[in-house]
Order: C-alpha cells, then sequence, then structure tokens
C-alpha cells in the first residue's frame, strides 16, 4: 500500500526534507524510545508525524524502511519559470501533475527570468523548451534583412 | 654631182650614227635610273619592315608598361583598403578589371589608327619618301604617345571615381543594415513579442501559460 505521504509530496523540496525527516526518525529509532518520542514532537512538521504514528503504527522501522524505498521511485519534473511561484500555484501546478502525468510525481522548480514566459521542461533524461523566448526566437528566424 | 651625192649621203648616214649613240647612250642612263629606282624601293621595302618591327614596339610595350603599372597602383590601392571585406575587394578588383579591359580597346582602337597613318605613307613612297616617313611616324607616334597618356589620366580619374562611388555605396549600405539592425533591437522585437504575448502578461496570465504549456508537452508526449 502506497503512503499518504508520497501523494502530499509537491516539490523536490518536500522530497528531500521528508527525507532528512525520515533519517532523523530512523537514528531516534536506533537511539531510545525517549528520543524517537523527542523527534517525532519537535522535529518532524505535525501533517508528517501525524501521518506516520497512523501508518507506523503496527512495525515503525519496516515502515520508515518501505518508505524509504518509495521515496527512491518518485518520479521528479525539473521545470524553469521566468517567476517566483506563490505556494498557491505551486499547489495548482503540483495538483495538474499528480493527475495528468503521474500521481506521485513532484516538481523541481528554477527560476529562469530569460525565458521570458511559459516553461522549460526537463524529463527522465528528455528536455522540452516551450518558453516563449523560443517562441520568439522562431519568429524572428522568419524576418530576413533587406538591403537599405 | 656623183661626189656631191656621196658626201651628203655619208653625212647623213654619220648623223643617223650619232643619233642612235646618243638613244643608246640615253637608253642605258634611263636604265641605270630603273636600277636605282628599284633599288631604292627595295630598300623602302627594308625600311618598311623595320619600321613595322621598330616603331610599333615600342608603342606596344609603352602601352603595356603604363596598363601594368596602373593594375599594380589599383591592386595596391584596393589591398590597403580598411574595413573591405576580401569579397568586397574581389568586386572592387573586378570592376577595374572590366574598365581596364575597355581601355585596352581603346589601345587598339589607337594602335589601329597609327597603323592605317604608317599605310597611308608607304603609299606614297618616291625618293624622297624615307624622309617623310620618318617625320610621319615620329608625329604618328608622338600621336600615340598622347593618346595613351590622355588614356591613362582617363584610367586614373576612372579608378579615383570607381573607389569613391563605391565607399560611398559600401558606407550606405553599411547604414542600411545598421539601421535594420536597430529595428530588429527594438520595433520587430517588441512586435513580436506582442505578436506572441498579444499584451504584457500579468503574473496570473503567467501562470496560466505554464499550465497551458504543459498541456501542450503533454499532447507532444513529452511525459510519455
Amino acid at each position: 500500500m502506497e503512503s499518504e505521504l508520497l501523494s502530499k509530496l509537491r516539490t523536490k523540496d518536500d522530497l528531500d526534507i521528508l527525507r532528512g525527516e525520515l533519517d532523523l526518525l530512523e537514528n531516534a529509532l536506533y537511539q531510545s524510545i525517549n528520543k524517537y518520542n523527542e523527534v517525532i514532537k519537535n522535529d518532524i512538521r505535525s501533517w508528517v508525524s501525524e501521518i506516520i504514528l497512523k501508518e507506523g503504527k503496527e512495525d515503525l522501522k519496516g515502515y520508515i524502511k518501505k518508505l524509504r524505498s518509495e521515496i527512491l521511485t518518485v518520479p521528479v519534473l525539473s521545470a524553469s519559470i521566468n517567476f517566483e511561484p506563490s505556494n498557491t500555484f505551486i499547489e495548482k501546478l503540483s495538483l495538474w501533475l499528480k493527475q495528468n502525468i503521474d500521481k506521485k510525481i513532484v516538481v523541481d522548480l528554477l527560476l529562469n527570468t530569460a525565458s521570458l514566459g511559459g516553461i522549460q521542461l526537463s524529463y527522465r533524461g528528455k528536455y522540452l523548451d516551450l518558453s516563449l523566448r523560443k517562441k520568439i526566437s522562431a519568429e524572428l528566424a522568419n524576418v530576413r534583412l533587406q538591403k537599405g | 654631182m656623183g661626189n656631191e651625192l656621196l658626201y651628203v649621203l655619208i653625212g647623213l648616214i654619220s648623223a643617223l650614227g650619232l643619233l642612235l649613240v646618243v638613244f643608246v647612250m640615253l637608253f642605258i642612263k634611263s636604265q641605270k635610273s630603273v636600277s636605282s629606282l628599284r633599288s631604292d624601293l627595295d630598300l623602302l621595302k627594308k625600311d618598311k619592315v623595320d619600321l613595322e618591327k621598330g616603331a610599333y614596339e615600342p608603342v606596344n610595350t609603352q602601352a603595356r608598361a603604363i596598363i601594368d603599372t596602373a593594375n599594380k597602383k589599383a591592386s595596391e590601392i584596393i589591398a590597403s583598403v580598411q574595413g573591405l571585406s576580401e569579397q568586397e575587394k574581389n568586386i572592387l578588383a573586378n570592376s577595374f578589371q572590366q574598365m581596364l579591359a575597355a581601355n585596352l580597346r581603346d589601345y587598339q582602337s589607337v594602335a589601329s589608327k597609327f597603323s592605317q597613318t604608317y599605310e597611308g605613307f608607304v603609299a606614297n613612297i618616291g625618293r624622297d619618301v624615307k624622309e617623310r616617313l620618318d617625320m610621319g611616324l615620329n608625329k604618328v607616334i608622338a600621336d600615340a604617345q598622347t593618346e595613351m597618356k590622355r588614356s591613362t589620366l582617363s584610367v586614373n580619374a576612372a579608378i579615383q571615381n570607381l573607389y569613391k562611388g563605391y565607399e560611398v555605396e559600401v558606407s550606405e549600405y553599411k547604414k542600411g543594415i545598421l539601421s535594420q539592425i536597430d529595428k530588429l533591437g527594438v520595433d520587430i522585437i517588441k512586435q513580436v513579442s506582442l505578436k506572441v504575448l498579444g499584451k504584457s502578461l500579468s503574473k496570473k496570465e503567467q501562470e496560466e501559460l505554464v499550465i497551458k504549456s504543459l498541456e501542450e508537452a503533454k499532447k507532444l508526449g513529452f511525459f510519455e
């Protein structure tokens, strides 16, 4: 069964933070129960700890190990855009990707103001430039100099 | 009476003999004159051949020297012009070569005129023709030299005019290109940008454009 945590991840940053939180939890588990309680209470985001406590209540170590394996299969889409995205937009973008591409996919957003608009994508070794700069360049390619 | 008649006949025969001697002497003299004339004619023919060789050669040599010098000078000028590409220099050099070809045609015209004048002199051969021929040839050669000098001046003027004209043309062409580049840098990019964008995009529109681009990528099969 797939963890609810993965479906809530939106960006690669979210994925990296989750990976860090799992490292902390795993280390704490090997130290003491008190350390584990301290970490899950103070160092883990509340919505993450709630899901972990719910999904891993029977075998926490096994659950974390399985979750780590699942994280490795999460597809990452690199996307360059020309503006700082709002939280709402990231949510909207992630929703579109999970509905249309893969329910586990996360996006690695990069800022590139030179693109003028649109998006430049890199996914599973492929690259696609759908930026305005590319479209304008294509228009300019049809402009011919005339002897004045 | 008989003796008197005999003396008259003897006198008459003597007179005829003298007359015959005179005729023979005159014939011999005329023969010498014809022989002398023939010899003069042969000498003049030989002079004609020599003059043809000797008179044409200096004109040819001088013409070629002038043209070669002009060609070399023009090549140096063309090669030393700054700011011209090899292609532009080639165009300029080719233009000069065409002009040189036209000048050579002028030279041939002068040479033809020279030849006609020369033949006219030779046709009037006489005892004093050699002196006249020398005088005439000198005059024709002088005329030909004048013509060649005039042609050289004409070549120089034409080179200068061609270069000035070309310089102006290149300058105007560069101005035109710069003008076009300026337009590309401002107007065309602006127009095309507006054409593509329709209007300047707000952040909301930028966000919508990103989603539309993702839909386009999906249609293109990018995520498969």
